[in-house]
């Protein structure tokens, strides 16, 4: 019981920083999925979601160990989604559909920040 | 026993530092990058660690490319390393253990699950300094080459592509079976007249023997997604991907043929004349860890009833000669 308890506290812990880390994190995923929609060049395109899809894996590594298995199995689906756009980097384009399910995203980050 | 962690997300190592901290009697240390890591193996020389946990995916160097250095390092060979991953991709997974990791964890991990391989491979690290040859466990093969090595000891080869230990493969076929295994194929090469061989050589020679043969089987199959691992007795089990069913028969001509190109010599410059059996392949075809080890099992046994049979048909023709 004293370990269990010595966890759940740790857990606690780093729970918290988890959404600490989730405030930034949610502000680059905006930024970068508006950067990559808003240029034509699919390179940059690219390049921009190379970055998303890098947040989105660290939070997908992290999120189910803390309580937030729902959110970090959507994070793993999209960086799936974003994985295959970037299979061919020379063609790659941000779909209406993955706009809008970065943005959904987001907002749940909002609420699980606000609820701490 | 000492630890070290590398990923680059500082919210994996702390979890890591809350696990471990339970555990008791750890040592662990976090780096947040491949380069970060082998700096602070640099700097630890003279307390080296007794195994690594590694994120496979990182940004720079990844823990693919990290487990290859680490291993080129003489003293961290056989260290056992613990991939950490997020990929389920059978093609990452693929690449870690043919890079030389032991096992590997997939991200989320369970405490329990990571408690537990924790668990057994600090058995294995006790086990290894409380002896003076090498624990089973971590199958390894003594360095010091003039120290007999058992027919059936499966020893660890280093440096031949596709080639793990064999502790590295029951742990590969178990994560396999968490996974899409349906499909996928086990089979095994032996090498004749091993018994002969093995009193005819000293370790030396044998471990030479052994290595020059993976390796030969190695390049016969290179082009193929597989790994294989030496299970003693003369023994090479492979582990093919679900594409690809092998015809074991044309396997084997093609590697006795390349073997018989090669040439293998005692170190009084005697020739060896060296060839293999093949078993019948082994389909995965169970979702169950356990009877995946017994598929691996059976491959093994089916390569030594090959030879068996090979050996024993040689025997009846020459009596059938003498007679004649």
């Amino acid at each position: 019981m004293i370990h269990t308890a010595k966890i759940s506290k740790g857990l606690h812990r780093i729970r918290s920083q988890f959404l600490v880390r989730l405030t930034e994190r949610r502000g680059k995923l905006l930024f970068s999925t508006l950067e990559a929609s808003s240029t034509l060049e699919a390179r940059e395109v690219a390049a921009h979601l190379d970055i998303v899809r890098d947040i989105l894996h660290q939070i997908a590594g992290s999120a189910g160990i803390l309580g937030f298995a729902d959110f970090g199995l959507e994070a793993r689906r999209i960086e799936n989604d974003i994985g295959t756009v970037l299979e061919h980097p020379e063609r790659a384009i941000v779909s209406s559909e993955l706009i809008e399910d970065l943005i959904a995203f987001t907002k749940t980050a909002d609420v699980m920040i606000l609820q701490g | 026993m000492r630890i070290l962690a590398v990923d680059d997300d500082p919210i994996i190592l702390e979890l890591l530092a809350e696990f471990i901290a339970d555990i008791g009697n750890q040592t662990l240390v976090t780096a947040n990058s491949a380069a970060e890591a082998l700096s602070i193996m640099e700097a630890s020389a003279l307390d080296p660690f007794d195994f690594f946990l590694l994120d496979i995916q990182m940004p720079g160097m990844n823990g693919i490319e990290l487990t290859k250095l680490i291993q080129q390092q003489g003293k961290y060979r056989d260290t056992p390393i613990i991939m950490l991953t997020a990929m389920a991709d059978k093609a990452y997974i693929d690449a870690a253990f043919a890079a030389g990791a032991t096992d590997y964890v997939t991200k989320p991990f369970e405490a329990n699950d990571l408690r537990g391989r924790l668990a057994l491979i600090e058995m294995a690290v006790t086990a290894k300094r409380g002896s003076k040859t090498r624990p089973v466990a971590l199958q390894s093969q003594p360095l010091a080459f003039n120290e007999p090595i058992g027919l059936n000891e499966p020893i660890s080869l280093f440096d031949v592509e596709n080639v793990i230990s064999h502790t590295a493969m029951e742990n590969y076929a178990l994560q396999l079976a968490r996974g899409e295994i349906f499909g996928s194929s086990t089979f095994a090469f032996a090498i004749r007249d091993i018994g002969t061989l093995h009193d005819d050589l000293c370790p030396f020679e044998f471990h030479s023997l052994i290595s020059d043969v993976a390796e030969v089987i190695s390049d016969t199959l290179a082009g193929h997604q597989f790994l294989m691992t030496y299970s003693g007795s003369g023994v090479f089990v492979c582990v093919t991907e679900r594409k690809w069913a092998p015809v074991t028969e044309k396997l084997m001509d093609r590697v006795n043929l390349c073997l018989s190109q090669t040439e293998l010599y005692k170190n009084n410059g005697e020739t060896l004349d060296v060839r293999v059996s093949v078993g019948r392949s082994v389909r995965f075809v169970w979702k169950s860890g356990r009877r995946i080890l017994d598929a691996l099992g059976e491959a093994h046994e089916q390569a030594e009833q090959a030879r068996a049979a090979f050996e024993d048909h040689r025997l009846d023709f020459w009596a059938v000669s003498q007679n004649a």
